[in-house]
């Protein structure tokens, strides 16, 4: 468990993801082997209930995951950073407001959001939507913390003395002091941003079948485990690589910032 | 921090507790209106015309404006009327309580497995040495990474596929209640309370690892106090904070995740009336449904810090 | 099988949980031979008392089907048979129709039911004709009224003919006089209300319903909206029939010796061409479309199979569906026509869609490469479901429709008529409903039928529907079930017959 360890295998499973459906052996919505084979011969990881290829679909079945996951991660950091700057920099009245709206963006069942999301607007939008609504109260409130910690330190107070405009100072001052700080978080986004997209798949708001997706895989395969094991363990495997390999990297860069 | 005397900080809290459950009331009430079409569209199947439709409205008060339906709705609350399903005629009362009771129940049994396992996973990685606390907590985070599908799969492949201990679907016959077939409940009950507890517990093990390298625990250690009195008098109060603030949202996060569990395992419990009730449109099913789900976060905040201010003063 | 499993179960349950206290007593489940436990499609949001509104819930049809007496059942031949109805005979007109009530039915308050019963139950479904799409629409039934205690005469809007049939399966009578349906009012059927609540229910049987008893004691209905729960709960032993399962469903439980029972003709994704805008105003161009479907592939691909090929007859299930050669794919036919029409030189087209119901999407994918064949460039669009039924259903020019098996009289009425509230083909033909009108008015069941097959060989011709198949409705039943209802429309509720074995 070296640290980067986890982020070179997070980096690995989301380029596999994005593009493993360019070089899937088959077309993943096709039959084209007797139902549940075990892997072998022409399908390595053996076929699922219909006798489409499971390596196919698992290649092509992240893709829309790790988009949304990415969509969302970056969207709720965004977001986090920017109330939680306001509110840690500027303080005051505002820091009061923004901390009770995020009080209260914290108290809102996640999952009621992305429901209501998932018939309001089509597509992953409501994943996004929703990873932000539950991501960014988080990010906010770390970063409005680090922010108000930083302003009443000395080095503010030199830089100004030094002449720099606020905004230089949040460019060369603030920014890199909070730099690692804010990737471990928009790692820790992007894991809502996965488990919150999974979700809203499972409960039939997101791809329909027979369109390739983790979530559902793991779902339509389970009753012919018995019969070809790979078809759930392998759409689990890269759910859980994918999820571990990000959530460590947070782990690591974390260690390197403290 | 102790600077306001404790009664005016718990009032205090209190207070923000309730501001922040009417402004929740006022969001999902809204939250719902954003969705397109509505009832009277759901219940027809769209295959009513326009006049019928305006017809069915007025009958409902759909047509009543926003905050005046939101008014008497919360009005209604108070006095103990919840509102009728708009879907079904039926009082949202008859719905949502004996889900309320099975949902209860299941999250009741997921806290029984996850709070002392979060308190044991924190112990054991807090108090670990260093290298393997590291490794405790990578684990831990991992573990509370994996989204809640793959944990559900591998739950009933292992426990109701390879090794046929449990069912797979936890269907209740109509009116038995849940404690009366215990085994319907283990496997929700886990797949709700595995992650959650890893994640409480990676969170909390930090807390433990920096109450045992506080000066005063090493010095008591020092000075050769046994091990568990020192977590009893010197780690433990200082966790007991923390503590109750991470199993607050460990309760939380049961909650809300009840509505996946639900819905696979055909569970019938509050989740997954949400589900259905936020497809069909039903206002006042998906407003009490959610309302519920966000008081439990709000109290379980509002205790978290009355039980802080309690232990700092 | 299952008893070891469930033992097992119990035990780890209980050494599991603390409370096992009362588990062990209660585990001792009843024996399943005289239980019919069946998960039916319904979610809990919907799950509703009121039999006389749209019915969305198969679970509370079902329940309504056993608990309460319907006027007319179809019989076995398709026909249909009479229940709480005993005879029924017209006037001179076919205007009025005395209808005889049997007198020894009882609501399970112990009440007689009667006329005024039968008519305060049709009378509320008229007035909630916007939920149940108008299945009253042909009666008046302001002047209809009861005759005596247990007669009724009832008066249809113009000469009908086919008012037994009108009157089958969802005529649910309740007592007269009821207005609160938050819970379930008395009825008369074969079984009556045992415990739980609307979205799982349990039923007993009806010791003093008139009728031959039923064969099995209890029956437990749980509405589950998940369509793989459902073949769960079948396959893990938990319910004995799972109603409508996916194909995909379907073909794993038959590797895992479970029964698929197969009801012909339930679904058809007809793709809806309006004729009265461009290009689909041009019949040349429609037949062009009907002519480059090619129905196997669509079957195979979306239905699995399990279904038949589709003629462009709209109700092929109904008797009165005419037995027509079919229609083959002919590429060379299909773009002569569109070169007649103008349109040789290529035509782009949008096809709206939705993923409502299980394929409606790949149907219209796999279509439009079809179409591609003959030169037509057919760009498919994915409607969100929520939406559907309110900005494409009955408006777009070229889009994926939905039938679930309901016969020719409830499509005629709702979607055929000039005035239909989804006329969604736009088809407005004066010379077809006057053929309708004296169809509906032949007292004649035989000449009746023929006229009605020849309008629905006209509509296959000339109108804007392409069927290319209907697809089964699949049902997953444990080993020994046996007599699970297979007709069309809503003769799957009825499951008062079903027996379950060992």
């Amino acid at each position: 468990m070296r640290p980067g360890a986890g982020a070179v295998a997070g980096v690995v499973v989301v380029v596999a993801a994005l593009s493993g459906g360019l070089v899937a052996p088959h077309d993943p919505a096709a039959v084209v082997g007797t139902p549940f084979s075990v892997p072998g011969g022409a399908f390595p990881l053996g076929t699922d209930g219909l006798g489409r290829d499971v390596l196919s679909r698992v290649l092509a079945g992240g893709a829309r995951l790790v988009l949304l996951a990415l969509a969302g991660g970056a969207a709720a950091t965004a977001a986090g950073v920017v109330v939680g700057l306001l509110a840690g920099w500027v303080g005051g009245v505002t820091d009061r407001l923004l901390t009770a709206a995020l009080d209260l963006l914290a108290a809102l069942p996640l999952l009621l959001v992305a429901l209501v999301l998932a018939v309001a607007v089509p597509g992953g939008a409501a994943v996004v939507v929703a990873a932000v609504a539950g991501g960014a109260p988080l990010t906010a409130r770390v970063v409005r913390d680090a922010a108000s910690r930083f302003r009443g330190s000395g080095w503010v107070e030199a830089a100004r003395g030094r002449g720099e405009s606020t905004g230089a100072v949040l460019v060369r001052e603030l920014a890199p002091a909070l730099g690692p700080l804010v990737a471990a978080d928009a790692a820790l986004r992007f894991v809502l941003g996965l488990q919150l997209a999974c979700t809203v798949a499972l409960l039939g708001f997101g791809p329909q079948p027979p369109s390739p997706d983790w979530a559902l895989m793991l779902r339509e395969n389970l009753p012919g485990a018995a019969l070809n094991p790979a078809g759930v363990a392998a759409p689990a495997a890269a759910l859980v690589l994918l999820a571990c390999g990000v959530a460590w990297s947070a782990l690591s860069r974390r260690g390197v910032a403290g | 921090m102790t600077s306001a005397p404790p009664l005016r900080a718990g009032v205090a809290v209190l207070a923000r507790a309730g501001a922040t459950a009417v402004l929740l009331s006022v969001v999902v009430f809204a939250a719902v209106e954003v969705l397109p079409g509505d009832a009277a569209a759901a219940r027809t199947g769209g295959r009513a015309d326009a006049a019928r439709l305006a017809r069915l409205r007025e009958a409902t008060g759909l047509d009543d404006p926003l905050w005046q339906r939101w008014l008497s709705w919360a009005a209604g609350l108070l006095r103990g009327d919840w509102g009728t399903s708009l879907l079904t005629d039926r009082p949202v009362a008859d719905l949502v309580l004996p889900r309320l009771a099975a949902t209860a129940v299941l999250t009741g049994a997921a806290l029984l497995v996850a709070v002392p396992l979060v308190l044991a996973l924190a112990w054991l990685v807090g108090t670990a040495r260093p290298g393997r606390s590291r490794v405790g907590g990578a684990v831990l985070t991992a573990l509370a990474a994996v989204p809640q599908a793959v944990v559900v799969a591998v739950l009933v492949l292992v426990l109701a596929g390879l090794l046929r201990w449990l069912p797979a679907v936890s269907l209740l016959p109509p009116g038995v209640p849940p404690l009366r077939r215990p085994e319907v409940l283990v496997l929700p009950a886990l797949a709700l309370a595995l992650p959650s507890a890893a994640w409480g517990g990676a969170l909390l093990a930090g807390v433990v690892a920096d109450a045992c390298a506080a000066p005063h625990v090493r010095d008591a250690r020092v000075r050769g106090m046994p091990p568990w009195r020192v977590h009893r008098d010197h780690v433990a109060p200082f966790v007991l904070a923390p503590a109750v603030r991470v199993l607050a949202a460990v309760a939380a996060g049961a909650v809300s995740s009840a509505a996946l569990v639900e819905t696979v395992f055909g569970y019938r419990g509050l989740g997954e009336l949400l589900v259905g009730a936020v497809a069909g449109r039903d206002a006042p099913v998906v407003a009490v449904t959610g309302l519920l789900g966000g008081l439990v976060v709000v109290v379980g905040a509002a205790v978290a810090d009355l039980v802080a201010l309690a232990v700092t003063r | 099988m299952r008893h070891p499993l469930r033992r097992a179960a119990t035990l780890t349950a209980a050494a599991l949980t603390a409370a096992a206290c009362s588990a062990g007593a209660d585990s001792a489940a009843p024996e399943h031979t005289d239980v019919l436990r069946y998960a039916a499609v319904g979610a809990a949001a919907t799950a509703s008392n009121d039999p006389h509104g749209g019915l969305g819930n198969e679970s509370d049809a079902m329940r309504f089907a056993l608990v309460y007496d319907v006027l007319t059942v179809a019989g076995p031949d398709g026909r249909t048979a009479p229940r709480l109805a005993a005879s029924w005979e017209p006037d001179e007109s076919l205007t009025h129709w005395r209808v005889a009530l049997r007198e020894d039915a009882r609501f399970t308050d112990g009440s007689a039911v009667d006329s005024g019963d039968v008519l305060f139950s049709l009378r509320r479904m008229a007035d909630k004709a916007a939920e149940n799409y108008g299945r009253m629409a042909m009666f008046d039934l302001g002047a209809s009224r009861a005759v005596d205690e247990h007669t009724l005469e009832l008066v249809t809007r113009a000469p009908f003919a086919r008012v037994p049939e009108a009157l089958q399966s969802a005529t649910f009578v309740v007592p007269e006089g009821t207005t609160d349906f938050s819970s379930a009012p008395p009825g008369s059927g074969p079984y009556r209300i045992a415990g739980g609540d609307p979205a799982a229910v349990a039923l007993e049987r009806n010791d003093d319903w008139w009728g031959e008893p039923a064969p099995t004691g209890r029956v437990e209905i749980s509405a589950i909206a998940d369509p793989q729960a459902r073949a769960d709960a079948v396959l893990s032993g938990r319910a004995d029939v799972a109603g409508s399962v996916s194909p995909t469903a379907a073909e794993q439980a038959r590797g895992a010796g479970v029964q698929v029972v197969r009801r012909p003709g339930v679904t058809a994704y007809p793709v809806v061409m309006r004729t009265d805008r461009a290009p689909f105003d041009d019949p040349r161009v429609r037949e062009a479309v009907k002519l480059a479907a090619d129905r196997q592939q669509l079957l195979d691909t979306v239905f699995l199979g399990f279904g038949e090929i589709g003629n462009d007859l709209i109700t092929p299930a109904d008797p009165s569906s005419p037995d027509l050669p079919q229609r083959e794919r002919d590429l060379d036919r299909a773009r002569a026509l569109l070169a007649e029409a103008g349109r040789g030189d290529g035509l782009s087209v949008e096809l709206v869609t939705t993923t409502a119901y299980p394929g409606m999407d790949a149907s219209a994918t796999l279509l439009a490469q079809q179409l591609g064949e003959i030169g037509i460039d057919v760009s498919v669009r994915v409607e969100p479901q929520e939406t559907y039924w309110t900005s494409v259903y009955a408006q777009s020019d070229f889009y994926v429709s939905y039938l679930g098996g309901i016969g020719f009289l409830d499509v005629s009425r709702i979607a055929l008529r000039a005035d239909s509230p989804t006329n969604e083909t736009a088809w407005r033909r004066a010379d077809w409903e006057r053929d309708l009108d004296t169809a509906l008015a032949d007292p004649d069941p035989a000449s009746s039928d023929r006229a009605l097959g020849e309008l629905q060989t006209r509509l296959r011709d000339e109108g804007g529907y392409l069927v290319w198949g209907t697809g089964d409705g699949l049902d997953l039943a444990r080993p020994g079930v046996s007599d699970l209802p297979t007709g069309p429309g809503f003769a799957r509720l009825f499951v008062d017959r079903v027996r379950v074995g060992a």
